[in-house]
């Protein structure tokens, strides 16, 4: 089969590979249909990553068609369509049984890695470094799905692929940084990023129950699908003091609930953004912080921090001592997306939520090279190149 | 009130000058080490000099204050020296690792005590066999396609709370290891508490290296550890691999006059599963 593999840093290559094969009973095998890129794997690509190795496939939000299922698969069946999740749960450990499915025991391949990093073993991701596992990603025909009962969910009628292939990542991960944010009816919502989770955490804050959404970022195209979609009031901060301005806003408060969709790549106008610059190109430190530094300043005195922006290691300057004396609850995680699928998908059988916009550049697998250089360089307004391998 | 469990993870106190711990005799060694090396830099001067002077001067803080960081390291930690004086062993290194299976004790235990099931569960194993009625070969595929063999003896176990294992009393290194299975609270499972323990010789070097080697025996223990947790949580060993690489031929041999074994598990999956077989 063909598929996109990562190189090295910033070197990306189509070129055919084994086709995946069921190895476990719960494995299902799906026939990739759309297959996006996402804000994250410009991490992967850039090296931020540590355990990528050259022939890696990329790729982890995507929906296909069920082709093959192992022998203990009962939900899912051939011929199903289907969405991923791509944060692999079992189903069967203390955390997925909490539907914490993002913390699970037994979905990582190599659990020495983050054990080591991290203290104890994190979850398997597809297609995002040996470090999580080193599963095969969904840049390609096929892929093989672990665990298919808990991670593929059946696309209902009335949902089209365009939509669906974002209720894969995008669309529950927003969701579940506007739940983590513990929104209350009347508050105002500040989302940093206005890439597609960005954007979904802004539709998300509305459907659970927030007043006004504030959204920032500095591409113009992108404020103004927050305004357009979101519905929000879209901060430019190559043109605004951001922490003026949400004070501003909100009668001196600041914002209620402040969501950082942006993570560990964060760009910025201020001496913070050049000094994390540095220290991250001489491998000091693996985190640029300015969108948490300046998220936990503007957030209002007992309110919440939302991260589900994509942070790996270590960062420098962290404003602890705001946390502690405005008495802030930080909370964060990769998106447990199991838990919000079916909800998500009546969202969209409602038309409450429609995610099918943030699909603006449709292409083949055999151009996901240049779909990934448009994308990271924010070409033509790219917001998500989605790929259909043929 | 709860008593405090003896912990593998105790170490060694950090010295302070109000509580050192170097002897007299090695604050004099080191005083005089030091005393040596500052006066042959200050004679060299220069680049040539400088680390001397350097070195010298920790020798004489080391001797000054009775503290010495890297003797800390090298002392043996409460749990070894209690071990060592059970065991007799001249010296010993203990590596400990936990994990909470979400399944009965009796569960885990019956899966455990069958080495069958463990050894399909260690990719590096090639075969396990009974070789009487408590003792069993462990056969290894080592680095440079060497392979290597280990005699273990199953001491008398207590059902369903401790497994216990020691190396062939011919040996020339014993190793000792321990299977604690324990009730996890508010019914999330078992908390199981692997002890693994090996003499060392040739005093502080030995214990060095198996330091070292530790590091590495560390991260086998707790990939076996998850690879247990797996099977008997999901019935399946999560895996990366795009197709089946049919490289583990793991066999479980029993002696010829013994045509039964420990129980079989409780978990998801049969045997089969196991990635191995029995013969």
């Amino acid at each position: 089969m063909r598929a996109l593999t990562w190189q090295g840093p910033n070197k990306l290559q189509v070129e055919t590979v084994d086709d995946p094969s069921i190895l476990n009973p719960r494995d299902a095998i799906v026939r990739v249909i759309l297959s996006s890129v996402c804000g994250s794997d410009l991490h992967l690509l850039g090296g931020y990553v540590p355990t990528m190795q050259a022939g890696d496939i990329i790729g982890h939000e995507f929906m296909g068609e069920v082709v093959e299922t192992g022998s203990a698969v009962t939900q899912i069946k051939k011929g199903d369509r289907v969405v991923t999740v791509p944060i692999v749960g079992c189903g069967e450990c203390e955390h997925c049984q909490r539907s914490d499915f993002s913390c699970c025991d037994n979905s990582n391949p190599n659990p020495t890695a983050t054990d080591i990093a991290y203290g104890q073993p994190a979850c398997g991701i597809i297609g995002y470094s040996h470090a999580f596992g080193g599963y095969a990603g969904s840049h390609a025909t096929y892929i093989r799905v672990p665990f298919a009962d808990v991670n593929l969910f059946t696309i209902p009628e009335g949902v089209s692929d365009e939509q669906a292939v974002f209720v894969s990542d995008a669309v529950p991960t927003g969701f579940f940084a506007a739940d983590n944010a513990d929104i209350q009816p009347g508050d105002t919502v500040a989302v940093w990023g206005c890439g597609g989770v960005g954007l979904m955490a802004m539709s998300s804050a509305y459907l659970l129950g927030a007043e006004r959404v504030i959204a920032i970022d500095r591409f113009p195209d992108r404020l103004r699908l927050a305004e357009e979609k979101a519905g929000a009031i879209a901060l430019n901060y190559e043109t605004t003091d951001i922490h003026a301005a949400l004070l501003e806003l909100t009668g001196g408060r600041g914002p209620d609930r402040c969501i950082d969709c942006v993570g560990m790549e964060a760009h910025g106008t201020e001496v913070d953004y050049f000094y994390d610059k540095t220290k991250q190109m001489l491998r000091l430190h693996t985190e640029r912080g300015t969108v948490l530094r300046q998220s936990i300043r503007a957030c209002r005195k007992g309110g919440t921090v939302s991260v589900v922006g994509v942070y790996g290691g270590l960062l420098d300057k962290f404003p602890m001592g705001a946390i502690v004396n405005k008495a802030l609850t930080l909370r964060s995680g990769q998106q447990p997306g199991q838990r919000y699928v079916k909800r998500l998908f009546e969202h969209i059988q409602k038309g409450e939520l429609d995610p099918s916009y943030l699909l603006t550049h449709p292409m083949g697998l055999e151009q996901s090279v240049e779909g990934y250089a448009m994308f990271k360089e924010k070409r033509q307004d790219c917001l998500r190149a989605v790929f259909r391998p043929e | 009130m709860t008593e405090r469990p003896k912990l593998v993870a105790s170490r060694a106190p950090v010295p302070t000058p109000s509580h050192p711990n170097l002897g007299t005799p090695e604050r004099l060694v080191s005083l005089a080490a030091g005393s040596l090396l500052i006066a042959n830099g200050l004679r060299q001067g220069g680049l040539k000099g400088l680390p001397q002077l350097l070195l010298g001067a920790c020798a004489t803080w080391r001797a000054y204050s009775g503290t010495c960081r890297i003797k800390r390291a090298m002392t043996h930690s409460p749990f070894e020296q209690t071990f060592e004086q059970d065991r007799d062993w001249d010296g010993s290194k203990v590596i400990s690792r936990s994990i909470t299976i979400g399944k009965p004790r009796e569960a885990v235990y019956a899966f455990c005590s069958d080495p069958a099931n463990l050894g399909a569960l260690m990719p590096w194993i090639d075969t396990i066999e009974q070789t009487g009625e408590r003792t069993y070969r462990w056969v290894a595929h080592g680095p440079m396609d060497k392979t290597l063999h280990c005699d273990l003896e199953q001491c008398e176990p207590k059902e369903g709370r401790k497994l216990h294992w020691i190396a062939g009393p011919d040996r020339r290194f014993k190793h000792d290891i321990q299977m604690h299975f324990s009730d996890a609270p508010a019914g999330r499972g078992t908390q199981v508490k692997v002890i693994v323990a090996c003499q060392t010789p040739l005093g502080a070097a030995g214990y060095a290296l198996a330091a070292a080697i530790s590091r590495f025996s560390d991260k086998a223990l707790l990939n076996v550890l998850r690879s247990i947790k797996q099977q008997l949580e999901t019935g399946e060993i999560s895996t990366n691999k795009m197709r089946d690489p049919q490289t583990k031929d793991f066999l479980f041999v029993h002696p010829a006059s013994s045509a039964t074994r420990a129980p079989a598990n409780d978990s998801p999956t049969d045997k089969s599963e196991l990635n191995g077989g029995t013969v």
